[in-house]
């Protein structure tokens, strides 16, 4: 307990150090600028670092709702016995979704849902939904003959079964595939910039056209510490939510 | 009252498993179902709380018919103990007793109560097991709490299937012990599965021996230990099948009158195989028989076992 209080606390710690750092304009305009003092414009000039965190942020948190949504609902479904038939069908597709660069992914989504946020958003979510469904259903398949046995002949409806038995069983395992999506998803979504939405990827692309290593560390930087904290948050949700994993 | 009327099963392809059984399990006795694997044992006991559909016949319940009974129903009054346990490894001990409570909505004091009191009844003080999860505790204090999680909606049948088969000797023994107080105490009506003779033996008010998909033998355990009906029987319940109708009956069922050259002593109440135990220790000389009071009421020697098979029945089962 002393340990989840401890872990959390850091874990608050480290997210409060990171919105002041991407709320401090000033400060990286004058370390860029002495660090890189060949090049004129050390920071990124359209956009605050700060509204870029939030357009970056937005679209991992819409992406991931989606993610959950989707991955958890395909992973229960086809673990019963009306969605067993597509287990393996969704099996491949989530598979081939991630075998495919993420770029390419992205440009491929582009004729379907078109230009702009709902294009990347939709591009994000088919690239991280494997680690999810694909976690889901082996969480699934991970409860015991046996202990469903007990469940089945001690009276637990169909229902009954799997929410009190199959999801919380489950559950490690799909929360890791969620912290395996979520690391993907902040990281993928610096290229959503290419089909014409915001976020952390702006600078970093800015930066890259213009041979600016300061843009490119402007967006870089920020990235890397959100995909950290995003692990380490989702660690902690796994320890709390599910004490009994020794 | 459980009752099995022609049940037959068969799956699919193969031949019938259970071929028109016909059986009465009578309120607040242990019928123990044995039988070599495959002989199934454990699908007539599945039949019960309908895991399993008969392919003909019917089983009742309660003078019920259970095909025409709810299944979650039936089942949350029937409860069911299995080798593996199936304990929820996400929830702690008392929380997998108050399980079915839970669902039925019983109030959480309530429960948390009755799961105490179950606990404490299966030897695991609440206060040291209650919050602990599965995974943290030996096999055999999860068949425990398995026991426990049966009999927390208090029902008055009981399904075991090889409860302590996967348990060592030492604490299959204790276990097995205990339930048998347990029972004395609860009068639940149980059907109980095992391949263990002796366990058989040592728990059953009556045995139902089944092979080759029919009952070979009904009756009392020392009926079918001294009166096999068939060959099947006989090599079933094995060649020391005598020594085992020992552990039926204790020192009392055999001494005869107190013999002063006796020396060494044996408990009035010992089960006659630890008296002829000691006898066999003592070099075959004669001992004296003690009551629990310590006076001596008895002698007994090596001879007394011989030839008492007609003459002694095991107490509590005249006529047998």
């Amino acid at each position: 307990m002393s340990r989840l209080g401890v872990q959390a606390a850091l874990l608050a710690a480290g997210w409060a150090a990171f919105f002041w750092l991407v709320s401090a304009q000033e400060l990286w305009a004058r370390v860029m600028g002495a660090l890189f003092p060949q090049v004129s414009t050390p920071v990124y000039e359209r956009n605050t670092l700060w509204e870029l965190t939030w357009q970056h942020l937005g679209l991992t948190g819409v992406t991931m709702t989606l993610v959950v949504l989707i991955g958890v609902g395909l992973g229960v479904w086809t673990t019963r016995a009306q969605g067993h038939a597509f287990l393996p069908l969704v099996n491949n597709l989530t598979t081939v979704g991630q075998t495919f660069p993420p770029i390419a992914v992205l440009f491929l989504a582009l004729p379907l849902v078109g230009f702009g946020a709902t294009g990347a958003v939709a591009a994000l979510t088919l690239y991280a939904l494997l680690p999810v469904t694909r976690s889901t259903v082996l969480g699934l398949q991970s409860v015991d003959r046996p202990v469903l046995d007990a469940a089945r002949g001690l009276g637990l409806s169909a229902a009954q079964r799997l929410w009190r038995l199959e999801v919380p069983v489950a559950l490690p395992a799909v929360l890791a595939g969620i912290r395996t999506a979520l690391v993907l998803t902040i990281a993928t979504a610096t290229l959503a910039p290419m089909v014409g939405t915001g976020g952390l990827g702006v600078p970093i692309i800015a930066g890259l056209g213009a041979d600016n290593l300061a843009l490119i560390l402007q967006g870089a930087i920020p990235v890397a510490l959100l995909a950290l904290l995003g692990d380490l948050t989702m660690r902690t949700l796994e320890r709390w939510l599910t004490p009994w994993v020794p | 009252m459980i009752e099995f009327r022609e049940v037959t099963k068969q799956f699919a392809g193969g031949p019938p498993v259970l071929n028109g059984i016909t059986l009465a399990v009578p309120d607040g006795e242990l019928v123990v179902l044995i039988g070599p694997s495959g002989s199934g044992k454990s699908t007539l006991m599945r039949l019960v709380n309908r895991l399993i559909e008969p392919t003909s016949g019917s089983v009742w319940v309660d003078g019920r018919n259970v095909a025409d009974v709810n299944v979650v129903e039936l089942r949350r009054n029937i409860g069911y103990v299995i080798q593996s346990v199936g304990l929820f490894p996400h929830l702690t001990v008392a929380q997998n007793v108050e399980l079915v409570p839970s669902i039925t909505g019983v109030p959480a004091a309530q429960r948390r109560r009755r799961a105490e009191d179950l606990l404490h009844l299966m030897g695991l003080e609440p206060a040291a097991y209650a919050e602990r999860y599965p995974r943290q505790l030996s096999g055999g204090q999860q068949q425990r709490v398995g026991i426990a999680r049966a009999l927390a909606a208090d029902p008055a049948y009981l399904l075991m299937d090889e409860p302590f088969s996967a348990l060592d000797p030492i604490t299959r023994e204790a276990l097995q012990e205990q339930f048998l107080q347990l029972k004395r105490e609860l009068g639940q009506t149980i059907l109980f599965v095992t391949h263990d003779v002796e366990e058989a033996v040592r728990l059953g008010d009556h045995i139902c021996l089944l092979g080759d998909g029919v009952i070979q033998q009904f009756g009392p355990p020392d009926e079918l230990l001294h009166r096999p009906a068939n060959d099947f029987v006989a090599s079933f319940m094995g060649d020391s099948r005598e020594l085992l109708r020992l552990g039926l009956r204790t020192a009392a069922d055999y001494m005869r009158p107190p013999d002063p050259a006796a020396r060494g002593q044996v408990g009035l109440d010992w089960p006659a195989d630890r008296a002829l135990s000691a006898l066999l220790g003592a070099g075959g000389a004669a001992m004296q028989v003690v009551a629990p009071s310590g006076e001596v009421v008895g002698s007994l020697r090596l001879s007394d076992f011989a030839g008492s098979s007609q003459a002694q029945q095991p107490a509590g089962e005249p006529g047998a």
